[in-house]
């Protein structure tokens, strides 16, 4: 005997089906309901955005910190006072590597650093290269109409809501994920510089505003409410490092920083709030640091910040401001554990400057280390000596990172939850990642074709503005 | 879009199957379900990854993955149609000494 549906129970059916299936890629990526549900609710929360639920909200980082021996540290130790760690004769030697190597490659047409490549690299680089005023990163902020100026009262809000809309206009002006962390001089605090790499001191003080003089910046005690953002990178484009194509996603992500922070300062201080920023690349304290105690990503083994929504392709920046924000809290995302067991990126890095170390370790590498946390620490300078026998910046670790992906396929989010909740089959992961996307390649040589990249029909800025789950 | 075509798609066709097997008395048993409702799994994962890896610009990524994900779809489907066709074959040789 046949068994016929009548027209109602199967368009019922269909409904049903149709409804499973099309919310299966919710699932598939790894989101809860509720956070699909919480998604479309315009009151969403503050901070990163709302995150699949294998991203677990902690109260201490996964990187373990002695704040007892963590001490404010002084910029001119990174490995970037090239003068300090080469001395003046081997930097010379290193220079003109640099000019030589470019010249050669220029010469015999490499992949990657053809006269098109340089000249993109050039454009993305603008403030080092055509040393144009205007998109420097100014520690005061631009002048702006404050509330005083209109005959205004300044905003208030609770914290929460505070935090809301800096993130929504972060995110507006281009920000990936935003993050706050409330300092505190016996903890947080201290990863604020103690000089800036221009040596100029950072001092906190009773004053009402911040200032700087010709030996330092002031910052008022009020200021005590970080900002930390990301911006995003080209994974396709991160992909052609090292070589000067790839590392135009680099500098053009240093140039966004630069542009977002002057102009999330002049909203802070229309809002009648002060907002001290960085005064150049990489000033004001530690980006990594305030990037894990803002919960935007997990100390990675190649030294740098790994993030649920970007992966390694990110550069990070800070502000403080003395508007109350909610703190966002750190997050185990399963990535130190998962770097344990993958080490890709030390096997991708040309110069051999990351760790192959199973566990992290207190002990640094170098004075360009700061101490005080447990780390994968890098061999900072020879890193950076690699950069000149490239001619250019490397990230050739950012390039390899299994995370370092499009996220449109639906096994990159089985990757991340396995990762987050098996670590220990990271191995497997790696070779996975290998069969599929390639293994590191051997010094230096990039994982993609440079050449290929200028046939590419990339989005706006070679990213993916939809990546990170927002309204849109 | 592709996903409320597919789930359309999907309903239909599952819709029909379970009418034709009713239509011609073929009794399916409930890890047989399972199995082909696992295989149809596998098989939009599988599908799912193809079509995006290549919108990656990772089309080894894409042959390797519908590989690695249709081949076990293909197998379970396989495993539940030979289970139904073998134990459908066995009940008409009973029906018809």
């Amino acid at each position: 005997m046949s068994y016929n549906l009548t027209r109602r129970e199967f368009l019922k059916d269909l409904g049903l089906l149709g409804a499973g299936v099309t919310l299966a890629p919710v699932a598939a990526q790894g989101e809860t309901f509720e956070s699909f549900v919480e998604r479309s609710d315009p009151g969403w929360k503050p901070g990163p955005a709302v995150r699949p639920a294998w991203v677990k909200t902690i109260d201490k980082p996964t990187t373990e910190i002695d704040w007892d021996k963590k001490q404010r540290w002084d910029e001119r130790n990174t490995a970037f006072n090239f003068p300090k760690y080469f001395g003046d004769e081997r930097l010379k030697k290193l220079q003109t590597i640099q000019a030589e190597n470019t010249a050669r490659y220029l010469k015999e047409g490499r992949p990657g650093y053809t006269l098109k490549d340089l000249a993109l690299m050039a454009g993305a680089n603008l403030r080092a290269f055509a040393n144009v005023s205007g998109l420097e990163f100014p520690f005061l902020g631009p002048d702006v109409l404050t509330p005083e100026k209109r005959g205004a009262p300044k905003f208030t809000a609770s914290p929460e809501e505070a935090a809301k809309i800096v993130a929504t206009a972060l995110r507006f002006y281009g920000a990936g994920s935003v993050g706050f962390v409330e300092l505190d001089p016996k903890t947080t605090q201290k990863l604020i510089f103690s000089h800036d790499g221009d040596g100029k001191m950072i001092e906190f003080a009773d004053v009402e505003q911040p200032q700087e003089t010709k030996e330092k910046r002031i910052i008022p005690n009020k200021c005590r409410y970080a900002i930390v953002f990301t911006v995003q990178m080209s994974v396709e484009t991160q992909k052609r490092a090292p070589t000067p194509t790839g590392a135009a996603t680099t500098y053009i992500g240093y140039e966004f920083g630069g542009l977002i922070q002057t102009r999330i300062q002049a909203f802070l201080k229309s809002l009648g709030y002060h907002a001290p920023g960085e005064y150049s690349r990489n000033a004001l304290g530690l980006s990594v640091g305030l990037g894990v105690m803002a919960g935007l990503g997990e100390l990675a083994r190649f030294n740098r910040l790994l993030t649920p929504e970007y992966g390694p392709t990110v550069r990070v920046f800070k502000l403080l401001t003395d508007l109350p924000l909610a703190p966002t809290k750190p997050i185990d995302a399963g990535f130190v554990q998962f770097c344990k067991v993958c080490k890709k990126c030390a096997d991708a890095c040309p110069s051999k400057a990351v760790s192959f170390d199973d566990e992290p370790s207190w002990q640094v590498r170098g004075e360009y280390n700061s101490v005080g946390h447990k780390a994968w620490f890098d061999d900072a300078v020879k890193c950076r000596a690699y950069w000149f026998e490239a001619g250019t910046g490397c990230a050739a670790c950012f390039a390899a990172c299994p995370f370092a992906t499009k996220d449109k396929a639906t096994f990159h989010q089985l990757v991340k939850f396995v990762s987050s909740n098996a670590p220990g089959l990271g191995g497997v992961v790696r070779s996975l990642d290998d069969l599929l996307y390639g293994a590191p390649g051997v010094g230096g040589k990039p994982i993609k074709d440079p050449n290929e990249w200028w046939s590419l029909d990339m989005p706006e800025y070679g990213i993916d503005t939809a990546k990170g789950k927002r309204d849109v | 879009m592709m996903w409320l075509i597919l789930g359309l798609v999907i309903g239909v066709a599952g819709w029909w199957i379970f009418d034709w097997a009713k239509a011609h008395q073929i009794k399916v048993m409930w890890y047989e379900w399972l199995l082909e409702a696992i295989a149809l799994l596998f098989a939009l994962f599988a599908i799912q990854n193809f079509f995006a890896s290549f919108e990656e610009l990772e089309p080894n990524a894409a042959w390797v993955l519908l590989a690695l994900f249709g081949v076990p779809a293909l197998i379970l489907a396989g495993v539940a149609g030979f289970l139904i066709w073998r134990r459908h074959k066995s009940v008409n040789r009973i029906a018809q000494p």
